[in-house]
């Protein structure tokens, strides 16, 4: 995955009520897995829209694998259907079952068949070990099960690349694990991926290259080793002595 | 402590039981008060239909059966109290006890009158129609045909008529008198069926849209009406009227309310129905 | 020294709704509860030395009958359309389309702010008259129609703000149209917040039919008044029509329940 962003804008509202989220974004970046890592508010998460097609930037460009993000809705659209998207939260559709869940977009937006859907769900969700989960809603998964399911639904349509927002923020450490291994599966088959994650640990071990944001802007970015082991910008060392204090 | 309800939820249940029980009292006590005195007159009757029953500018209930029940009250000693009642809850009314008499230009029917005892007649009068200003239709045969439509209205015997003779028309029944003379003022219904002197005050106020067939095509008396176990009322009632007539109350009540009425009908020839 | 704490239970206590109440209790209690509501209305009916008279009624059932189809028929027709327009206004108030929206709300406001009566009357004999619609039955279907409409409208409206935001979230970001996301995520759900309050507005449209008697539909209600006009047995002809619309709510309820049930699951 090669990312190319130049003057990346991205406000929130108007006159006094601005909020400027993305304040200049540059940025040129490649590798299989990259992470995104900064304080909170520090514009994560916007970005990571952006990329996914969720928000048009206010200015600036992105370019994605060398071709340069749609500005219309229908191009977003387009975009939006050949990356896979996972949040924190509230990813599934409490109505359908795990597997509806993984199917809905195969049919609806795929075109796949129903019966080809089902088989490339249930062959999916058997290889993530949640194939007795299939018929259950997602009230009675458990979270870590429901990020999963999640991240199933999003490879399930083959995608460029899956895009995270701190998938594990919201899970106890055990289901943690559970998710970040299933992303290190996905790696390890070829998968480019980026993920928002609070998850230190595995963004040195999984992620080719990491971002580090703040206020908006990109602070640091590199090989994900060098950057953990010596920070060069003394906010990104503030940072990472903070949160890999216990 | 443990087990049944708390001290505090008992008294509460109590003194809601205490409340309950005085209040059942109280309303008992003041249902048995009796006022002092003759009893009232309790007439009933449907103050929609002036200028016989209706209201005044005021809102107090006046016209031509109004006067009569209040003469009444003075011949029978009693204080008089009027109750405005449709016109289709009238006998209902009767029947349970909620009014002593009906005095609403109610015409005496055999079926009317196996439910109620009627006094003797003290107004004749006939059913006439009430058409549209360039309507076809020319008397109540040329309305006994598939395809015209007859209003009505609700417990009247305009609406006994059209049931048991006009048996090919469509029957529109209304609750009230208005609705029906609109629908035939809009070409809604071919004919309003009612008394004379109401279609003759219909086509006057509607006199662009509608006209009258005065000519009566059933003859109808009207009386008051009473309890059948109340035959001593009746008695009285029936002495009333004809004290009332020997003396001209009913031809000053025509001159107070109905001139228009008399002159019109003296002019085509239609007997007045005092 | 310890005592055994025993829990006295009242004799009484068998009433409670605890898990500790015998199987039959719930039986015993709707018993007791009908048996009281009988004993009242016999007493009332009692003090009131009511001279029943059926065989009057009786002669007229036809007329009963006839009245409770045309009922019938009536709310169909009714509860079918105003469920249409109300779906409509509905997407009308979530238009992207400033007039639409407007209008949509000029809509449910003034249904919602004027009695029915006023409206059957103002609909027929006015609009009804200039737009050339003759028969009071069409008429009264649509009446009834766009009364209901308003209504439901705003539940419908109600059940899809319901659904959470972030499920139109993630609707977007698996690609779904707009059109793609109300058809498979935001109605199947809406479904379970409307139908509660949609059961309870269509038995009220069965209920307000009643009031298209005042321009002479011959519907259950006019038809009651009339048997009541020529018999003079009020009850005897009250109650048919009160048992005729029970007739047609009750199922309904039963139905809601049924499908609410089947809806429920936990978010």
């Amino acid at each position: 995955m090669k990312l190319e962003l130049a003057g990346l804008t991205k406000t929130f509202g108007s006159g006094v009520h601005a909020h400027p989220a993305l304040r200049g974004v540059d940025l040129a970046c490649e590798g299989r897995c990259i992470a995104l890592i900064g304080p909170s508010g520090g514009g994560k998460s916007t970005l990571l829209r952006v990329l996914a097609g969720l928000e048009a930037p206010t200015s600036g460009t992105a370019r994605w694998n060398g071709a340069p993000l749609p500005n219309d809705e229908d191009g977003l659209r387009a975009h939006r259907r050949r990356i896979g998207v996972v949040f924190q939260a509230y990813n599934l559709f409490p109505h359908l079952s795990a597997l509806e869940n993984v199917t809905l977009p195969l049919e609806k937006v795929h075109g796949f068949t129903p019966a080809a859907a089902r088989e490339r769900a249930r062959e999916l969700l058997a290889r993530f070990h949640l194939e007795a989960h299939g018929m259950k809603k997602p009230a009675a998964l458990s979270g870590g099960q429901r990020q999963r399911v999640a991240i199933v639904r999003a490879v399930a349509a083959q995608p460029q690349a899956v895009l995270l927002d701190e998938p594990t923020s919201a899970l106890d450490p055990e289901m943690t694990v559970e998710v970040l291994d299933m992303l290190a599966e996905l790696k390890a088959e070829g998968r480019d991926l980026l993920v928002v994650t609070h998850a230190m640990g595995f963004a040195r071990q999984a992620a080719d290259a990491v971002v580090f944001l703040a206020e908006g802007r990109v602070v640091e970015d590199g090989p994900a080793e060098p950057l953990f082991a010596a920070p060069r910008t003394e906010e990104c060392r503030r940072f990472l002595a903070k949160v890999l204090k216990y | 402590m443990c087990g049944g309800r708390s001290g505090g939820q008992n008294r509460a249940i109590a003194s809601l039981l205490r409340l309950l029980l005085s209040t059942v009292l109280v309303v008992a006590l003041a249902a048995c008060h009796r006022p002092a005195g003759p009893r009232p007159l309790v007439v009933g009757m449907e103050l929609a239909y002036p200028p016989f029953e209706m209201t005044d500018a005021q809102g107090q209930p006046a016209g031509v059966s109004v006067d009569l029940a209040r003469a009444l009250g003075v011949a029978l000693g009693r204080p008089v109290e009027i109750r405005n009642i449709a016109f289709d809850g009238l006998i209902p009314s009767l029947q349970a006890g909620k009014i002593d008499c009906i005095l609403s230009s109610m015409t005496v029917t055999p079926e009317r009158a196996r439910a109620v005892a009627f006094s003797e007649p003290y107004l004749h009068t006939g059913l006439a129609l009430l058409v549209a200003k360039d309507s076809p239709i020319a008397s109540v045969a040329d309305l006994d045909q598939a395809g015209r439509r007859v209003a009505v209205k609700n417990g009247t015997t305009g609406q006994l008529y059209a049931r048991d003779h006009l048996t090919h028309a469509q029957i529109l029944v209304f609750d009230s008198e208005a609705a029906a003379v609109l629908e035939v003022a809009q070409g809604k219904a071919d004919a309003f069926a009612y008394d004379q002197m109401s279609v003759f005050k219909q086509a006057q106020r509607h006199a662009e849209t509608t006209r009258a067939l005065l000519q009566p095509f059933q003859q109808e008396a009207w009386a008051i009406a009473l309890r059948q176990d109340d035959g001593a009322l009746r008695e009285q009632v029936n002495a009333f009227l004809r004290d009332y007539r020997a003396h001209g109350g009913f031809d000053a009540l025509g001159e107070r309310y109905l001139p228009e009425q008399k002159a019109a009908f003296a002019k085509r020839g239609i007997p007045f129905v005092f | 020294m310890t005592t055994a704490i025993e829990k006295r239970r009242s004799p009484w206590a068998w009433l409670r709704v605890d898990a500790e109440a015998p199987a039959w209790a719930s039986a015993a209690s709707w018993l007791l509860v009908l048996a009281a509501a009988s004993l009242f209305f016999a007493a009332t009916f009692f003090r009131l030395r009511y001279h029943w008279n059926w065989e009057a009624v009786w002669a007229y059932r036809a007329k009963f009958v006839i009245g409770w189809l045309t009922t019938v028929a009536l709310s169909c027709a009714a509860l079918i359309l105003s469920g249409l327009i109300g779906a409509a206004t509905a997407l009308a108030r979530r238009s992207p389309w400033r007039p639409l929206r407007q209008a949509a709300f000029l809509y449910v406001e003034a249904i919602r702010s004027t009695p029915l009566l006023v409206q059957i009357l103002i609909l027929f004999y006015i609009v009804g008259s200039a737009l050339g619609i003759e028969d009071r039955y069409v008429a009264g279907v649509l009446i009834l129609s766009l009364f209901g409409g308003a209504y439901i409208g705003e539940i419908v409206r109600a059940g899809i703000e319901g659904v959470g935001h972030s499920q139109l979230e993630s609707a977007r970001a698996i690609g779904l149209t707009p059109a793609q996301t109300y058809r498979h995520v935001i109605f199947p759900q809406a479904l379970r917040q409307i139908l509660p309050p949609l059961a309870g507005q269509f038995i009220s449209l069965i209920k307000d039919s009643s009031l298209l008697s005042v321009i002479a539909v011959n519907e259950l209600t006019q038809n009651a008044r009339e048997v009541n006009a020529f018999t003079y047995s009020t009850l005897e002809a009250y109650l048919p029509l009160a048992a005729g619309y029970l007739l047609l709510t009750l199922p309904l309820s039963w139905i809601s329940r049924r499908l609410e049930r089947r809806y429920r699951y936990e978010t």
